[in-house]
């Protein structure tokens, strides 16, 4: 086993494609020298969603529009990573993308690290009354692409899923994180759980 | 790169070279992305300069790969620190004690090399983590169960030598108690064999724990004097039945006899599952049951009641008392659980009544009564590790909810061991409760009441949060270190603590003018010269370094 495996295939070439078109939709988009320097989007092996959330079940639909097969789990990890995605990071391969709860990603991330992955991009998605406000922690350009295509959209869990579909790993450039919208939500009110969604990846 | 302290860049890079002709190229990680998945996700010093983080990381995938990792160390003097899986959070994760160490990560090594279900005992390597033991167990439908934490997502080896616990029968849930027979890289390189293993061929290296001659297994716990890369285990075989009962008492004095007939009941194994006190008048429910309570939010309560918690001291007052018994909400609720064959345990249940009965007013009542084994299916119903089947579903607890606003980042378990009695709890509750109010840490409700892991003790576990403010953290870390004392002043100990407050626990440690200090301090020059291994772990310092550390 190798785990700096790192499959590239057909599919990723597919995703990179839609993404070219959400970019250019959104009219923003990656910067020229950004575009210039533009690693291959990550090849996503498996969506998984937490299907107890409205938000994580549109994801998931955005998904497999876009011919991505996903995995449905409710709240416990435990089945999804023992079952799917240990087998897949033990072989080497299994680049994972989803739309779950911040404890759940926690869970993955913890058990991603017995293989040497990383959570390359996380957009965190808390929840108040009066809706969702986001908060990305990426590298470049995955930072502005983020904010350019969730910054108060109505549609954000099909415009996340669209974006961790054309993720690219840039390993040698800094990760920060910033609100993509103003926060204008009270954390302590929360009126359900918050959200999250992530790409984890070698 | 990083470089470990007083280790010059040519000699690491020879090391790392050395390390690398060892385990493959592939298995030396180097880059601060890799290293960075050795860093504790529950650092009480989260984006502080003070985190203690490694240099670099290699993961051996066997026994002779670590004896080569740690020679080349001595030739070197690199700083090692060996990790099974590093899934402890909350009391350090797989971050070394000190920084600039290169973690040894043993998780590749993660063979069963017997599961024995004639004698009910397993051998396996540290990397095999619960889950892994137990799949192994299933697959081959034998009849024995694990005992796990939980999560269940750690290291048997890992947890048992940081003396960790589980929720099965008496006889299993200490972790390091039901070990039996290890296989120890010492830090010159040399390779132990412990108890009947000691014999070239032995036959019962798992059968019999201590040899003949000195038993020397514990000093390789909570310590730096080798690498384990074999241990043995007893399990439990498979029982036949479980029986989940509770006992219901309706008056705060109750709370000494309770936990006096619970001690003799358990110390006979009339009961042996894990015993679980609750206080239901005082909103605190049994462990068991705080995964359920955190995913579907607490249960309902009347605003008279929360009126009345509001006025308690230390979980009491006459009107909480009184509004008990007119509502018939308990004040104390023992939950016991029962294995093995049907008609032992009901008539063990039979006995467990008859004795508790002697408290006036004791209600008794059956919660399940189960042929097993369980059906997988129906198994998330249950606090699984109960039934020894490992989850990840502790970590509901720590999400944000309309009941859990504010969640933190993580904690830090401060876990004094205190006596199993009645007294003790509310004595316990008394001193730390003022305290916690006087460093302004919020670590207590109204009451709080302790885990019952071990046999013949109580852990008193309360639960630091992390947070993402280091003003906030550095005084929770202070707060934790006065805690530790007042405790110590008390005649507490914890039983297990991170890195980072393992000074001011061993310090408790202190009788004889630390005369413990001073044998672990003798053994480590002795064993370990070069102090490569594992250096402050548990506070036991190598000679070149002692006295520098705080």
């Amino acid at each position: 086993m190798d785990r700096r495996t790192f499959c590239l295939g057909s599919a990723a070439a597919a995703v990179c494609c839609h993404a070219e078109g959400v970019f250019a939709a959104t009219g923003t988009g990656a910067t020229g020298a950004a575009t210039a320097s533009r690693s291959p989007a990550i090849a996503l092996d498996e969506i998984v969603f937490d299907s107890r959330y409205a938000e994580c079940r549109s994801f998931a639909a955005a998904a497999r529009r876009s011919g991505h097969q996903t995995i449905a789990f409710e709240g416990d990890v435990t089945p999804l990573w023992h079952d799917m995605l240990r087998p897949l990071w033990a072989a080497g391969r299994g680049s994972v993308a989803g739309m779950t709860t911040p404890s759940s990603l926690f869970c993955l991330e913890q058990m991603a690290k017995d293989h040497w992955r990383h959570v390359v991009i996380r957009i965190d998605h808390r929840r108040s009354l009066i809706g969702f406000s986001h908060r990305v922690t990426a590298t470049e350009p995955m930072l502005s692409r983020t904010f350019a295509a969730l910054n108060r959209r109505q549609d954000w869990p099909e415009r996340v899923m669209e974006l961790l579909g054309s993720c690219e790993r840039a390993k040698d450039r800094p990760c920060s994180s910033g609100p993509v919208s103003d926060d204008l939500l009270d954390p302590s009110v929360a009126s359900g759980a918050d959200l999250v969604s992530w790409v984890i990846s070698a | 790169m990083k470089l470990p302290p007083g280790v010059k860049p040519k000699e690491f890079s020879s090391a790392l070279a050395e390390f690398e002709q060892a385990v493959g190229k592939q298995w030396v990680f180097t880059s601060d992305e890799d290293v960075d998945l050795y860093r504790d996700a529950y650092s009480p010093f989260l984006h502080e300069a003070e985190e203690r983080v490694a240099s670099a990381a290699v993961a051996p995938s066997s026994t002779e790969e670590v004896q080569q990792i740690v020679r080349t160390a001595n030739r070197y003097r690199i700083p090692l620190y060996a990790i099974s899986t590093g899934k402890n959070l909350g009391y350090g994760g797989s971050a070394p004690a000190y920084s600039g160490c290169v973690v040894v990560d043993l998780k590749r090594m993660n063979r069963i090399l017997e599961v024995n279900e004639a004698n009910a005992f397993a051998l396996v390597e540290p990397g095999v983590s619960y889950f892994d033991l137990y799949h192994h167990i299933r697959q081959r439908n034998l009849k024995v169960w694990i005992d796990c934490p939980d999560p269940g997502w750690g290291s048997v080896v890992g947890n048992a030598i940081d003396r960790g616990g589980g929720y099965t029968s008496a006889n299993y849930r200490n972790h390091f108690d039901s070990h039996c027979g290890m296989e120890v890289v010492l830090p010159n390189g040399e390779l132990l064999r412990t108890g009947m293993g000691a014999i070239p061929n032995a036959k019962t290296w798992q059968q019999y724990k201590s040899g003949c001659g000195p038993w020397i297994d514990g000093i390789f716990s909570q310590s730096n004097f080798g690498i384990v890369t074999k241990m043995g285990f007893w399990l439990m075989p498979q029982p036949e039945a479980y029986l989940r009962c509770t006992v219901s008492l309706s008056h705060y004095r109750d709370l000494g006899p309770l936990v006096e007939t619970l001690n003799y009941l358990e110390n006979a194994r009339i009961t042996s599952g894990f015993p679980d006190i609750a206080s239901p008048l005082n909103g605190y429910p049994p462990i068991g049951q705080i995964q359920l309570l955190f995913e579907n939010g607490p249960p309902t309560m009347t605003e008279e009641h929360k009126k009345l918690l509001g006025e308690v001291k230390l979980g009491y007052s006459g009107e909480l008392e009184a509004y008990g018994l007119k509502a018939g909400i308990a004040y104390w609720e023992l939950w016991l659980s029962f294995h093995g064959p049907m008609e032992v345990i009901e008539a063990q249940w039979q006995a467990a009544q008859r004795h508790f009965a002697k408290i006036d007013g004791a209600r008794f009542r059956i919660v399940d009564r189960l042929s097993l084994p369980i059906d997988p299916a129906k198994a998330e119903q249950y606090h699984e590790p109960e039934f020894g089947i490992p989850s990840l579903r502790a970590f509901s607890i720590g999400a944000r909810t309309p009941w859990n606003p504010t969640p933190s980042k993580g904690h830090m378990w401060f876990s004094p061991i205190i006596p199993r009695t009645g007294e003790a709890i509310i004595e316990a509750n008394r001193v730390f409760s003022e305290a916690a109010r006087d460093l302004g840490m919020p670590l207590f409700g109204t009451f709080t009441l302790p885990a019952c892991f071990w046999e013949r003790s109580f852990i008193f576990i309360l639960a630091t949060p992390v947070t993402e403010d280091p003003a906030t953290n550095k005084r929770y870390r202070e707060g934790f270190q006065k805690l530790i004392e007042i405790g110590g002043q008390h005649g507490w100990g914890e039983y297990r603590t991170a890195p980072v407050f393992q000074k001011a626990v061993m310090d408790v440690y202190s009788f004889n003018d630390h005369a413990l200090r001073r044998f672990h301090e003798t053994l480590k020059d002795a064993i370990d010269p070069n102090g490569v291994l594992s250096p402050g772990r548990y506070d036991i310092w190598p000679k070149h370094l002692r006295g520098t550390q705080s």
